[in-house]
């Protein structure tokens, strides 16, 4: 590289690459919490990737991102990561110090000031990691345990993205009450009666992100 | 303030000759280099004799061969006889030439050979002082059966040279403050360092002395003080730790007090073990746990975090306060433990103890990525790289929200996606492929760090006819059924 900024982090993360032409930080841009059934989401934008997690105990966590705006079938925390960019420039973590980081385009892809908390990705699963099934009442983890929580805490603290939920698919159960708790894989469709059909499992169709939100 | 009294009898040491005026020593042992210490206040009381058969009188001889200053009470001028047997006092101050003197004695028998005196002998008296400490204060301490108290003088005065045994000042404990027994410390499995017996010892070289409380020694206040050797006549009881030689009228104090007790077992407080195996070097941390069952001691224990092959970096946090290697409880408190999992595939304990009591937590480290999605994790300490704090909590503290020990998360690109409906061959479907998405580092194997997530536009359904087609710089998706697909996509790098 003749200029610019790289910067790699143990075992060889990515943390900064000022070369690169359309790669930027993804930065946490807000947190919400939905109430009640059918929640929707404040601030997605297309492109937003978004992180979320039962708000409380144990349940299904349904999420509706083929509906406008994207809704939450129980209540629900999330938080939305929106690309670095200019115009996504805040002063949440700061206003007259840090570091900005722009290509060699001139287009924000690090902005130290922008994000107040962050998202560190503890686990990628790859589509069809997991087996799917109907594990909205926490039953039939073989194959389907997307995080054990190493305590209470980290339970607690753990996120996983929801962007390419729908429908039943690619859905995730909170089970707070089995160890010191997991999250399962739930995705599934319903045939009921038709042709003798019962309940289809379905794999996980896209990449999974599980991480804990600091 | 002490009268000490010592009796004794001239020396046949002629005068005028080499050897003359010989010092009285009382103690060879114990006080082989003068006749006796003392103290400000005290009055030394010598009562001389010629002896027999002679028996004359003696006298006082306010020498010019050395300073006898301050003379004895008894001293007039020049030289001061007495019928034996005479007898010589003197009550020591505090200023300087009562810190060491020496006086002279002869008997009035001419020696045989015409020239000089028979009898000689002189007496040396050194003011001794110095102030006791315990743990470097005076003030009252605690300590549990199995500890240790340091004892030391300050502002040492007066004491000679010390062979070891000689010239030595003695700590003695005792069981009240006025009267009481005299505390053998070695009984009760303790100790001094200075000594194998009941008397802890300093002297000019060492003037420190610890004391080791024995696990036995009976719980209750004791009684220390400093004292030094007497070699007088009287008063009588104990040389080496008789009332009369304290150096100070104040007792040192300490209670002894019994170990603490508990805690009640607090493991099952920290939480479960993982129920499965966790990333690499995961950072655990544990349920927070509250302490009871401590009864006894101080009330309260040290707790130390600690791994069953020493890595992970076990903390133990009290009370949710800063993590630490080490720290204190006592009952209500609370205690989390935070240690990481293995940098590589392997089991790890990660524990608490309090006073024998323990709580652990074991994790067992492995790549949990599905598929090709690996996960290289963050492990290690690193010295290098970008970090950034996030806006301080109430008490100040910050959180690293971006750094190398932290897996971010990056946008690629981001858009829409189709692709045309496969072709019905008859006995199956010749599946369309759509156009390429770029996506910047994109390589086919390289799951673990650049990803798609897909979102298509139809009913959930769809999810099983297409599929993804990793591809260097970027990915393309197969559509195996009759019905045009399409979609949002989000690349990612982490």
């Amino acid at each position: 590289m003749a200029y610019g900024i790289t910067a790699t982090g143990a075992n060889n993360i990515f943390q900064l690459n000022s070369t690169l032409t359309s790669t930027a930080h993804f930065a946490v841009s807000s947190t919400g919490t939905t109430t009640g059934s059918n929640g929707q989401i404040a601030g997605y934008s297309t492109g937003d990737l978004v992180v979320a997690r039962l708000t409380s105990g144990s349940g299904y966590m349904q999420s509706r991102f083929d509906l406008s705006p994207p809704q939450f079938a129980s209540p629900t925390t999330y938080k939305i990561l929106k690309k670095q960019t200019s115009s996504t420039a805040t002063n949440l973590n700061g206003s007259t110090y840090g570091i900005q980081v722009k290509n060699a385009s001139g287009v924000v892809i690090f902005d130290s000031r922008s994000f107040a908390n962050g998202f560190g990705v503890k686990t990628i699963y790859q589509k069809n990691a997991f087996s799917g099934g109907f594990n909205e009442a926490g039953a039939v983890p073989t194959g389907n345990i997307v995080h054990a929580s190493t305590s209470s805490a980290d339970y607690a603290s753990t996120f996983v993205s929801v962007t390419a939920s729908v429908g039943t698919l690619n859905q995730y159960y909170f089970d707070s009450s089995t160890g010191t708790g997991r999250v399962l894989f739930s995705s599934y469709i319903n045939g009921g009666g038709f042709m003798g059909i019962g309940t289809l499992a379905f794999q996980n169709i896209s990449e999974i992100l599980v991480g804990d939100f600091i | 303030m002490t009268t000490y009294t010592t009796t004794f009898n001239l020396a046949q040491a002629q005068t005028g000759v080499s050897g003359h005026y010989p010092v009285l020593v009382r103690n060879s042992t114990y006080t082989p280099d003068n006749t006796i210490y003392a103290k400000s206040g005290d009055t030394v009381k010598f009562i001389v004799s010629e002896p027999a058969p002679d028996g004359a009188s003696v006298s006082y001889n306010n020498t010019n061969v050395a300073d006898t200053d301050p003379d004895p009470d008894e001293f007039t001028a020049g030289t001061t006889n007495q019928n034996s047997p005479s007898s010589w006092e003197y009550t020591l101050g505090s200023s300087a030439e009562d810190a060491e003197f020496y006086w002279f004695y002869f008997g009035t028998t001419v020696h045989s050979s015409g020239s000089g005196k028979k009898y000689s002998q002189r007496v040396r008296v050194n003011r001794v002082s110095g102030s006791p400490l315990m743990n470097g204060a005076t003030s009252a301490i605690t300590v549990t059966q199995g500890g240790t108290i340091t004892f030391s003088v300050s502002g040492l005065s007066g004491l000679l040279p010390s062979n070891g045994t000689s010239n030595c000042l003695y700590f003695a404990i005792f069981n009240a403050a006025s009267g009481g027994s005299l505390i053998n410390p070695t009984s009760s499995g303790g100790g001094w360092d200075s000594s194998n017996n009941q008397l802890g010892k300093v002297k000019t070289t060492d003037t420190s002395t610890v004391l080791s409380i024995g696990s036995t020694m009976p719980t209750g206040t004791y009684y220390v003080y400093l004292t030094h050797f007497n070699a007088a006549d009287t008063p009588g009881g104990n040389d080496f730790y008789g009332s009369e030689q304290r150096l100070s009228t104040t007792a040192l104090q300490f209670t002894v007090q019994a170990p603490a007790s508990g805690p009640s077992a607090f493991d099952s407080g920290l939480g479960n073990d993982p129920s499965g195996p966790v990333n690499l070097n995961t950072q655990i941390t544990s349920d927070a746990a509250t302490i009871a069952g401590i009864s006894g001691g101080t009330g309260s224990l040290t707790v130390t975090a600690s791994s069953s092959d020493g890595g992970g970096n076990p903390k133990v946090s009290v009370n949710s306060g800063t993590y630490a290697t080490t720290g204190t409880v006592s009952n209500g408190d609370t205690v989390r433990l935070q240690f990481n999992a293995p940098s590589s595939a392997g089991t790890r304990t990660g524990s608490l103890t309090i006073n024998g009591v323990v709580g652990s937590i074991t994790v067992t480290s492995q790549d949990l990525s599905g598929g090709g999605g690996g996960s290289s994790g963050t492990s290690g300490t690193v010295n290098y790289g970008i970090e950034v704090l996030g806006p301080p909590d109430n008490n100040g503290n910050q959180e690293v929200i971006f750094g190398p020990n932290f897996r971010s998360s990056h946008h690629i690109a981001s858009g829409s996606w189709s692709v045309n409906a496969g072709t019905s061959t008859g006995s199956g479907i010749t599946p369309a492929t759509s156009q390429t998405y770029t996506v910047e580092g994109m390589t086919s194997s390289n799951r673990d760090t650049v990803g798609v997530i897909i979102m298509p536009d139809q009913s959930p359904f769809v999810g099983f006819v297409f599929n993804v087609n990793y591809l260097s710089g970027g990915f393309s998706i197969t559509n195996s059924s009759l019905i045009a697909l399409s979609g949002k996509y989000i690349a990612l790098r982490y």
